[in-house]
């Protein structure tokens, strides 16, 4: 139990703890003195540490007095406590105390007794063995007397025995008596012990509630008399602070008189001094005065005369102001109209800017819609001049169809005349442009160039028309330049190619190799094989000068005309020696040239490329000849011929015709006469030849009979 | 009936007219202790009419009925209030009511209505504080929690456990308090139990056979419970605990209380099958923190029992009392063998048993072992040298122990020094109880020097202990010092406390 809300309030307690200095025992004031050694101790750790003391310190010196009463309240309180406590809990210690010395004679007479029992029992032990023993020699006894002896002697033992056993018991008894008595007692102590623990406890209770009272009432006595002396000193200090104040203020009062009376002096000299400054101030400035007064009259007059030239000039400046603000109007109307036109005028410009602007999106759009048109249109006409070629060509296919089958008719008309009528022989006449057909086109496709090629390779002496047509360079010579490209082009084909192509006949190698290099160049037809030939041979020309111009210019000319001959080996043998081809090593640089020259030809071409052929473009010059020939496949000796043979004939006929007539006639009457027969023979057999007496029949037959007397005997 | 009376002396009397009372002498006779308010006015105006003998009496009318009084007549919620106390028992109603009304309610609430209604509806405590007065004038509430609802049921269920007789008292009434304030009950503090009445007839017929109970003898004991004794010995906690969910102590004495002269053996008798029901007991009820088992001649046998099949491995047990019984060396192995990790013991009081130097060892071994035993009680024990050497030698290891007694246990000087040498080391107690103990003046000095180093002990009892008076001197003051700075320390950490928790508010 401790005060811990009292504590709180002192921190600092270690104060007057303990032991007084003036206690009258000589060991406590040894104790105390050593206490406060290790308080100081304690408090210069403390100081050195500096943490809390001079706080600490501080508060002691503030209210030293009341914490100091408390503390002191406490120390006595907590001795109180302690002590009290112990007061009390000292009945219980006693009695411990006496609990466990009774326990300790309890054990002590517990071992005791048991020890007599033991002993007691031995004894007896001993003694009923002996008596028991007796009984064994009771037998062997035999006088009655002796054994009366014996039985008496037996009987004492057992009286003694007894005896001893009962006094044991009767110690025993005693012993509890004893006990019981020693716990009425106890009870009795116990019971003393209680009410005076009970005793001391209200004393206890009592004393501590006044000490608390009066511990009280001490603190708060000191609370006030710390206050009472707070107060008193702070009332001291208060009047010290006062009279210091009222003397200070009386000296202040006094050096300010002082003060005011050398200010006032001082102020009354300076004010004569200031007096005499003002004074010759004064008239120094009226002189001025006076002097600036007449320059100003002075300048009055200037100003007059400046005054009214103003004035003048003023009005003059006026009038002409007047003027302008007049034109300045006219120039504002101007202005304003103006401006109003041109607002017009751009209004109007944006306005038609805006109308043009939509016509020329609507004319785009129109534009945009005629070329449709005319796309649509060209695509028609193309349309219907394809048609109208497939028509045309029908056309004329079934025209001819008609006249060769109507000339063949002619011919086999002739033929059978010639051959049946006449019994001469036929020769046809000449029939080639027979085998044309379809309509007669002057142009010419341009082959393709592996043909060509292909050609000139292989049907070099067979194709005469091709020569002809293609080239003005003899073939043997288109042969070698071929070669060469061939030879020196090698890099233009794919490896791979020339790893196929190695088994093959040299012919054939050529011929492909070719085709991949005329493919890689672009060369497509026999113009341009013939115009890369032109480019070796030029390079040729450039080189060699004018000679070999003339050498191929004439050398054109009667190869033409050789190819026509028939003689071919005669003619390339001059061609070549003629035509120098140039030396493979230039081979490339010729084909190069060749390439660009050849591209930009072909731009230009393909410019052109969008192209219909059409009827009207075609060449009818032939046409009329060739539709000519068909009716001269009779000639006019013939027709004549034919006429002569038809008046024959006519004639003829008309003699076959009169007795095909009368061969007619011959037959009927015969048919007559048979008939007439049949009726007769039917009348002779008829039944009304029996029936009669004379049959008809037989006058008939009669008559028949004179009459084929006369005629013929074939009546029967 | 008319009487005179001053005008303007009784201003607010005559302000309503009405109120008037009757004065005639014989109405005063007849009325008087119904009306004695009535009188003090009527005297009042005599005495004005005296004082004024020149105004005029003035005629008043004053009302026929007799029944009439100057109350004012009460409000009606007064009157509902009523009639709501007087039907409480029937028709319960509080909850609904407005706080201000409630506590009139609860003022005016006899304490007599069926704690059937009230358990469960009223909370507040002046009712039960009223209840509780009723009963018993006496009360220390301090130690209930301040809830005079609990002592009202804790005090109600202690009544009828200690008059309870076995196989006779109807358990009815107990289970009706029980299931009423079940929750509230947290202390069991029963002072006696009686034994049952048929048995103690029994054994008073064949008494030799009682003591044969005493025997060891498991078989002969058992069969003879079966003939003689109807359900238990004393009363059945089993079917009690159940129903407690927050007991937390439970103090028993298995003995009667005042018996006078009639006192008999068999009358504090602890048998095997309290013994087993008591371990059930504890062992069903998990709450258990304190278990005080006093004067109960609780021997070896019953307290192996008990630590076996109840307290062993505990969740929850802190204290274990069991003061005044007679365990010696056998019970105290299995006590310490509790210490020795299995239980949470905190506080172990073996006061006054019959604990011997064996025993005492084992519980030093117990002591080393623990990890949170604080207070131990050997008082009034026989441990002698040899046990106290055992024990301040376990106090060398264990560090949890803060107080020791070990007052009159027959310890001299071998113990003595022991005890001198450790406490340089301990720092963890702050109070031994050495009294009654003979240790002697070389002692008495070498302890003084011991605790020259030691600022942890506070209270050191050497009573007669024949110290010598200076060495116990200079021991005292030297704890009060250690006082003196403990309370110090405790300010100074409650200071930085303080300081901490208000940086902390600061902060946030």
């Amino acid at each position: 139990m401790e005060l811990l809300a009292i504590h709180q309030k002192s921190k600092d307690g270690d104060d007057n703890q303990g032991p007084s200095l003036t206690s009258q025992i000589r060991d406590e004031r040894i104790l105390a003195r050593r206490i406060r050694v290790d308080q100081r101790i304690a408090q210069k750790k403390r100081k050195t540490l500096g943490i809390v003391s001079p706080v600490e310190d501080e508060h002691r010196d503030e209210a030293s007095l009341a914490k100091d009463q408390i503390e002191q309240s406490r120390q006595r309180l907590v001795k109180l406590e302690e002590d009290g406590l112990e007061f009390v809990t000292n009945i219980r210690v006693g009695q411990d105390l006496l609990e466990h010395q009774h326990r300790l004679e309890e054990e002590e007479a517990t071992r005791k007794r048991n020890e007599r029992l033991e002993q007691d029992t031995k004894s007896s032990k001993e003694k009923f063995d002996e008596i028991i023993r007796n009984w064994e020699g009771a037998r062997t006894k035999e006088l009655p007397r002796e054994l009366h002896e014996l039985l008496m002697a037996q009987k004492h033992a057992c009286g003694t025995m007894l005896e001893e056993k009962n006094k044991l018991i009767g110690e025993l008894e005693k012993d509890l008596k004893n006990k019981d008595d020693y716990y009425v007692k106890m009870l009795r102590k116990f019971d003393e012990n209680i009410k005076l623990l009970v005793e001391r406890m209200n004393e206890q209770v009592k004393s501590r509630r006044m000490y608390y009272a009066r511990e009280l009432h001490s603190i708060e006595e000191a609370f006030i008399k710390e206050r009472q002396e707070l107060l008193d000193k702070y009332n001291r200090e208060w009047g010290d602070k006062l009279d210091e104040r009222r003397s200070k203020e009386e000296q202040f009062v006094v050096a300010r008189f002082e003060r005011h009376d050398t200010f006032e002096r001082d102020l009354q000299r300076l004010r004569i001094k200031q007096a005499e400054e003002f004074n010759a101030t004064k008239v120094k400035l009226e002189n001025q005065v006076q002097e600036q007064q007449r320059k100003i009259e002075e300048m009055k007059a200037i100003y007059q005369l400046s005054q009214e030239k103003y004035e003048y000039n003023y009005k003059v400046l006026k009038k002409r102001d007047e003027e302008n603000l007049l034109t300045i109007g006219v120039q504002k109307n101007r202005k304003i109209k103006l401006n109003d036109l041109l607002t017009h005028l751009n209004r109007k410009l944006t306005q038609k800017e805006k109308q043009y602007k939509t016509e020329s999106i609507q004319a785009a759009e129109e534009y945009k819609r005629t070329l449709g048109n005319i796309q649509e249109i060209k695509r028609k006409a193309k349309h219907f001049l394809t048609a109208d070629m497939e028509k045309f060509h029908e056309l004329w296919i079934m025209n001819e169809e008609r006249c060769k089958e109507m000339a063949q008719k002619l011919l086999d008309a002739d033929r059978i005349i010639f051959e049946q009528q006449l019994g001469l022989n036929w020769v046809p006449p000449e029939l080639d442009f027979m085998n044309n057909i379809g309509p007669i086109d002057a142009t010419r496709m341009p082959k393709p160039s592996i043909d060509v090629v292909r050609e000139i390779l292989t049907d070099q002496y067979t194709d005469d028309t091709v020569k002809q047509t293609t080239s003005h360079l003899s073939n043997t010579s288109m042969k070698n330049i071929l070669e060469l490209i061939c030879d020196e082009g090698d890099f233009l084909i794919e490896p791979k190619l020339l790893a196929l192509l190695e088994p093959l006949d040299s012919n054939e190698k050529n011929l492909i190799k070719l085709d991949g290099i005329f493919r890689a160049l672009k060369i497509e037809n026999e113009e341009d094989i013939k115009i890369m030939a032109q480019y070796f041979i030029d390079y040729i020309q450039q080189k060699n000068g004018e000679r070999t111009k003339v050498y191929v210019s004439s050398g054109a000319g009667p190869e033409t005309e050789d190819g026509a001959e028939t003689d071919n080996e005669h003619i390339t043998d001059a061609g070549d020696s003629h035509v120098e081809l140039i030396h493979p090593n230039h081979a490339l640089k010729a084909l190069r040239e060749f390439l660009e020259e050849y591209r930009g030809q072909r731009k230009a071409t393909s410019q052109v490329a969008y192209q219909v052929a059409t009827l009207d473009d075609r060449d009818d010059s032939l046409d009329k000849e060739y539709w000519s020939k068909y009716p001269n496949v009779v000639d006019d000796k013939r027709e004549h011929l034919w006429d002569a043979l038809l008046s024959g004939l006519q004639k003829y006929h008309s003699i076959l015709t009169a007795r095909a007539k009368l061969m007619d006639e011959n037959n009927s009457l015969a048919k007559q006469n048979d008939e007439l027969r049949l009726l007769l023979s039917k009348y002779m057999q008829s039944k009304v030849n029996q029936e009669l007496q004379i049959p008809p029949s037989q006058i008939i037959q009669l008559q028949l009979a004179e009459q084929s007397a006369g005629n013929n005997s074939g009546v029967f | 009936m008319t009487d005179e009376a001053s005008n303007h002396a009784l201003p607010a009397a005559t302000a309503d007219n009405t109120v008037v009372p009757p004065t005639t002498e014989t109405e005063l006779s007849a009325e008087k202790n119904v009306r004695s308010l009535t009188d003090d006015a009527i005297q009042a105006e005599v005495k004005y009419s005296m004082l004024n003998p020149e105004l005029k009496p003035v005629r008043r009318i004053i009302a026929d009925d007799l029944e009439w009084s100057l109350r004012i007549v009460p409000p009606l919620t007064d009157l509902a209030l009523n009639s709501l106390v007087k039907s409480f028992d029937t028709n319960p109603k509080y909850d609904q009511l407005l706080d201000k009304h409630r506590n009139q309610l609860l003022k005016s609430l006899p304490t007599t209505v069926p704690l059937k209604v009230t358990a469960p509806l009223i909370e507040d405590e002046t009712y039960w504080q009223k209840c509780c007065k009723e009963k018993w004038p006496i009360c220390d509430i301090k130690l209930y929690d301040n809830s005079w609802k609990r002592f009202y049921f804790e005090k109600h269920i202690e009544e009828i456990i200690e008059n309870f007789i076995p196989a006779q008292t109807d358990m009815k009434q107990l289970f009706e308090y029980v299931n009423l304030g079940a929750q509230y009950v947290k202390r069991l503090n029963i002072q006696q139990l009686l034994p049952p009445v048929e048995m103690q007839d029994k054994i008073l017929q064949n008494e030799d056979e009682f003591f044969d109970d005493d025997d060891e003898n498991e078989l002969n004991d058992g069969r003879e419970a079966e003939v003689k004794k109807p359900l238990c010995d004393h009363f059945d906690f089993t079917e009690l605990i159940k129903f407690l969910p927050n007991l937390e102590e439970f103090h028993l004495v298995y003995g009667v209380k005042g018996c006078g002269m009639n006192f008999d053996w068999n009358m504090f008798e602890f048998t095997k099958k309290d013994c087993q029901i008591l371990a059930k007991c504890v062992q069903q009820c998990k709450t258990l923190r304190f278990l005080h088992l006093h004067r109960s001649k609780v021997d070896d046998l019953r307290i192996r029992m008990l630590i076996r099949d109840g307290l062993l491995d505990h969740p929850t047990l802190v204290e274990l009392n069991f003061e005044h019984n007679q365990i010696s060396d056998r019970g105290c192995r299995a006590i310490a063998k509790l210490l020795n990790g299995h239980s949470k013991l905190r506080r172990l009081n073996l006061c006054n048993n019959l604990i011997g130097p064996q025993g005492a060892q084992a519980i030093a071994y117990g002591i080393t072992k623990s990890t949170s035993i604080e207070y131990l009680n050997l008082r009034l024990n026989r441990i002698g040298d040899e046990g106290g050497q055992a024990i301040c030698l376990a106090l060398l290891m264990n560090q949890t122990l803060r107080e020791l007694n070990l007052a009159s246990n027959n310890l001299s000087e071998p113990t003595g020094n022991k005890l001198a040498e450790i406490l340089n080391r301990n720092k963890s107690l702050t109070k031994i109880d050495m009294s009654a103990n003979r240790l002697g003046g070389d002692i008495g000095k070498s302890l003084q020097e011991g605790l020259q180093d030691n600022s942890t002990l506070l209270h050191f009892d050497l009573r007669m202990t024949e110290c010598g008076q200076e060495s116990e001197y200079i021991i005292n003051q030297k704890l009060k010092n250690n006082r003196e700075q403990d309370r110090l320390r405790r300010i100074q950490d409650k200071n930085s406390h303080d300081a901490k928790t208000r940086t902390y508010s600061h902060l946030f």
